[in-house]
């Protein structure tokens, strides 16, 4: 009869080991964050930002939120009320337009700005972020065919010049 | 400059974290892992602060003269010393590399076990006198 083999020797488990190790990974990604800055990649826009950045861009952003956030409902009443309104009282559908107008490119911008910061401080996924993004442009594109005009005659040459702007600047990082 | 960088990286530090992490009674492989990592830190502290002594309108020109060359420390310092506030690095980089080893002996002392621990404050103690 075979003798049985004698059991494989085990390293031993060390928890108190991996868990140093652990803190010196997380102080040398900080340390190396604090001596060449850290950098993230912006979706859409294949562009790198750092973190001063970032939080330039937080409050810019977050001013857009809240003020496409305001915004979403009066897009929706103008949407709705399009067919029954704009027969009987044009002028009422022409100023919801003009607000829903406002509204998508509040959500417009927000998301062109939103976007870089959500995912440069990680608290956005790609995926959600692309979603936010389709949906602010979808809005965007409903209030323009609602009034049926164009960007100028809406918003007027000083925002439309601004939006432009966001628009040549984004354009231009994705073609760097 | 290189002198006192030379104090840091030399064996003294990875002997006292060596002996300490043996009393502490880590596996010789997390030793390894634990000294590797923690001696890129200290590499990283040192790039990281002769970096910040070189102006701007330099950096690139170094940049370039870094890509071909292996020893990083020694030509960020020598350039370090003769564009920037010798005293002022000197003094940052010892303040920066004091921090990271106090950041880890602190942890280690948190982090060891109760019954070790007057053993490991009383190696500690020793080595800073």
């Amino acid at each position: 009869m075979p003798e049985p083999s004698a059991p494989e020797a085990q390293p031993q488990k060390d928890n108190l080991g991996e868990k140093i190790l652990g803190f010196c990974h997380d102080q040398y990604n900080k340390t190396v964050e604090f001596a060449f800055g850290k950098q993230v990649y912006v979706p859409f826009t294949d562009r790198k930002v750092s973190r001063p950045e970032l939080w330039l861009g937080l409050p810019v952003a977050s001013a857009f939120i809240t003020s496409a956030i305001t915004e979403i409902p009066i897009i929706m009443l103008g949407v709705a009320s399009k067919g029954e309104l704009f027969s009987q009282n044009p002028e009422v559908a022409v100023g919801l337009g003009l607000l829903a107008a406002a509204g998508g490119v509040g959500v417009g911008l927000a998301a062109a700005t939103g976007i870089e910061v959500m995912s440069g401080i990680r608290t956005m996924s790609e995926k959600v972020a692309a979603k936010l993004h389709e949906k602010a442009k979808k809005r965007y594109e409903k209030a323009k065919q609602i009034l049926g005009k164009d960007e100028e005659k809406i918003m007027g040459p000083g925002l439309t010049r601004g939006v432009k702007a966001v628009r040549d600047f984004i354009s231009g990082q994705n073609n760097k | 400059m290189v002198r006192i960088i030379n104090s840091y990286m030399n064996k003294s530090i990875k002997d006292f974290l060596k002996t300490l992490l043996d009393k502490m009674g880590i596996n010789p492989q997390n030793q390894e892992e634990i000294i590797k990592t923690f001696t890129g830190t200290l590499t990283v502290t040192m790039l990281g602060v002769l970096t910040k002594s070189i102006p701007e309108e330099k950096q690139k020109e170094l940049g370039e003269k870094l890509a071909s060359a292996n020893n990083w420390i020694e030509i960020l310092s020598k350039e370090a010393v003769e564009l920037g506030e010798k005293e002022e690095i000197v003094k940052n980089l010892n303040e920066q590399l004091k921090v990271k080893i106090d950041e880890l002996i602190d942890n280690l002392v948190t982090e060891c076990p109760k019954e070790k621990r007057t053993e490991v404050l009383a190696y500690v103690e020793s080595f800073s006198k």
